[in-house]
């Protein structure tokens, strides 16, 4: 899962048919998806399916034989203990295959390939960035743009951020305060923003506290996200870390001098307050969607303003 | 025909209600009770139910053992519980010996086992899987889970949080998500707002100013109603809760297992009169492709001696006619063993209702191997 990290760290802002094609011979992925041991005699369908059902397609742009045949291409590969990929060429199905209406003798990047190709694809991955970065329920005009600078750009998520980043709809009331931050951004934006020092060995356990262990997600689909971070348990976990990190001087060092210029602490509690509200809630403490200077609340739903 | 949900919630109504069921009476008290299950459940008053899921796919025939049935062993030369060793159910079934935690209740007549449950053309994803299960659906069109409804008639904003309760930090999909959600608690210790250490007099009033600053986040955002329910359930639940397992005296020593400590949690809040009627847990590690024999006995047994202390506990108090315990699993495995030595995941599995008025016994003869040595589901969702 490491490895699988440092690949996504290092492509995410890549095109996605970089990730794509090589988060298939992630060893992490083809063992969790059976990609490993899958030969031409007993095709594992596991991958090719999440492929398009999960990561580029969603249920109900292919068919049950796309996926059959799709997964031949992904036959022959063997990942050993050490997390080593081999590719038994014996064990390959290299004849004909037919997939979302294209015929030829594909490999595992071939199906990448004709997959992209699909309208729906751009679609699917400009629903997801803007889901995550704006708001849950997007517009589809919105949509429709992103996906069509996907298409346009070779599928660069850089471009397709850049664009998603100056759309109205990212600056809207509507995306203001709309997304629940997972438990790494409220942990880690949370140290960053108020300047703690911690060595952050308790961490992975408050995370999981709040529903996220790091490095073992529920399933490949990956952390559901949105309102599945938020109920009793993980609320209580939330604000006893905020407890945590204020109030445990030893194990996390906060020194609000680090909040305002020069050090210079004001002695008026008053300016304290509204110092502390401008770097946690964008200086909007009371408003909700209707409040804040306009100014500020182009910080967009992931922004510093973003609930808990 | 049984539709959706049918199956499982007629199941167990028919169980806690005392009937005892072959499959073929299962399907007709499907279909009178199609449309009329979830007022059958909901006149339940306070009754219980627990559920214990095994997250992973348990392996049924090594839980249930079709003891007498040798195609069960010439699949399975190196993994099949053997015939002299299994607690048996009937001429036909055993219980692996793992499970004799379980004993007293199926002495007592109040297990039942239902096998053979499944829906047509699984396709083996976990995944899919998983959807199919926590909605009983599966044509997949379902968004919330099979046990949405009984959740929203249990949990109100009026001093009732903890009328559905899953222990974990996360909430199964069976009970996502009617407006007032059940309460999700991680374990007693961490269901606790902790004190300032050096200014513990102020804990309160710091509560009040978060409640305020977060009162800010209201409708139209789109999880405020979520948000709301969440922050106002854990500040009710968190004392209720601990009232509870203070006043608590359990009748047994539980084990001191994730399962154990979590039952205990449940019967204090059961004797606590707070409301539970549903109760969720998760005994996760099930997933046993490799090493199969020592790790899913080791399962089987944390969940026989958990189970079986809770039984007893209930039975202590008189409580068992009102709660009931279903124990589910998204697949089973394979009949036969693989290379290695564990199972790849399979269509088989056994769901184990206990407790309730059920006159125990198998429901039906479970977990046979079809001719093609591959189980077919016999009850279809």
């Amino acid at each position: 899962m490491l490895a699988q990290n440092r690949f996504l760290r290092e492509h995410a802002l890549a095109d996605y048919r970089t990730i794509l094609k090589g988060i298939g011979r992630d060893p992490a992925m083809m063992r969790w998806l059976d990609i490993s041991g899958s030969v031409r005699a007993g095709p594992n369908e596991n991958y090719a399916r999440e492929l398009m059902e999960l990561f580029s397609l969603s249920v109900g742009h292919y068919t049950e034989q796309d996926v059959r045949e799709a997964a031949r291409a992904f036959t022959g590969f063997v990942v050993d203990r050490e997390g080593r990929v081999d590719f038994i060429r014996a064990r390959h199905d290299d004849s004909l295959k037919t997939v979302l209406g294209r015929t030829g003798r594909w490999g595992p990047d071939d199906i990448v390939d004709i997959i992209l190709d699909r309208p729906e694809a751009a679609v699917f991955l400009a629903r997801k960035l803007l889901r995550f970065f704006v708001r849950p329920d997007p517009s589809e005009a919105s949509i429709d743009e992103v996906a069509r600078v996907l298409r346009e750009t070779g599928f660069s998520v850089k471009s397709a951020l850049r664009r998603l980043f100056t759309l109205p709809e990212f600056a809207s009331p509507e995306a203001y305060r709309s997304l629940v931050k997972g438990p790494a951004e409220y942990v880690a934006g949370a140290i960053r923003q108020l300047g703690v020092e911690t060595g952050g060995s308790g961490l992975p356990a408050v995370l999981a506290r709040m529903g996220q262990t790091l490095f073992n997600p529920p399933n490949v689909a990956g952390w559901p996200g949105g309102p599945a971070w938020l109920n009793t348990a993980t609320w209580v976990a939330r604000l006893n870390f905020a407890n945590w990190l204020t109030t445990d001087r030893r194990r996390a060092r906060l020194d609000p001098a680090v909040w305002f210029p020069a050090g210079r602490v004001p002695p008026d509690p008053g300016a304290f307050i509204d110092r502390l509200g401008e770097l946690l809630l964008d200086g909007n403490v009371g408003g909700g969607a209707a409040g804040g200077p306009a100014g500020i609340r182009v910080a967009g739903g992931r922004g510093p303003g973003a609930l808990v | 025909m049984l539709n959706r949900r049918g199956f499982i919630q007629s199941a167990l109504v028919g169980v806690a209600a005392g009937i005892y069921m072959p499959h073929v009476f299962v399907r007709a008290l499907g279909t009178a009770l199609a449309d009329g299950s979830r007022a059958a459940l909901s006149a339940g008053g306070d009754r219980t139910l627990i559920v214990v899921q095994l997250a992973g796919g348990n392996d049924g025939l090594n839980t249930v053992v079709p003891y007498q049935d040798g195609r069960y062993y010439s699949a399975r030369p190196t993994l099949a519980v053997r015939p002299e060793t299994v607690l048996p159910l009937s001429r036909e079934l055993g219980l692996n010996p793992a499970l004799a935690g379980l004993g007293q209740a199926w002495a007592d007549g109040r297990l039942a086992v239902v096998g053979g449950v499944g829906y047509d053309h699984p396709s083996l994803s976990h995944f899919e899987a998983m959807d199919i299960w926590q909605t009983a659906d599966p044509e997949r069109g379902r968004q919330s889970g099979w046990l949405a409804s009984i959740v929203a008639g249990a949990v109100d904003s009026q001093g009732h949080p903890l009328g559905a309760v899953a222990l974990g930090a996360r909430l199964a999909p069976a009970l996502c998500c009617p407006p007032n959600a059940a309460a999700v608690v991680e374990g007693p210790e961490s269901f606790r707002l902790a004190a300032d250490p050096r200014y513990p007099a102020l804990t309160g009033a710091r509560q009040a100013a978060l409640d305020r600053l977060y009162r800010s986040y209201r409708p139209p955002a789109p999880y405020a109603a979520l948000f709301e329910s969440a922050a106002q359930g854990a500040a009710v639940g968190i004392g209720q809760l601990h009232r509870a397992l203070e006043a608590y005296r359990p009748a047994v020593d539980y084990p001191g297992t994730p399962l154990g400590s979590g039952l205990k949690l449940f019967a204090a809040l059961i004797e606590g009169g707070l409301g539970l009627r549903v109760g969720y847990i998760v005994q996760g590690g099930c997933d046993t492709h490799a090493d199969q024999a020592r790790t899913h006995e080791a399962l089987l047994r944390a969940l026989g001696d958990a189970l079986g202390a809770f039984y007893a506990d209930l039975a202590a108090r008189g409580r068992l006619d009102r709660v009931l315990v279903l124990t589910w699993s998204e697949f089973g495995r394979r009949v036969a063993e693989n290379g290695s030595p564990g199972h790849r995941p399979r269509y088989g599995r056994s769901h184990v209702p206990a407790g309730g008025r059920g006159e125990g016994g198998p429901s039906r003869p479970a977990a046979r191997p079809g001719p093609a040595g591959k189980r077919q589901p016999q009850v279809r969702g």
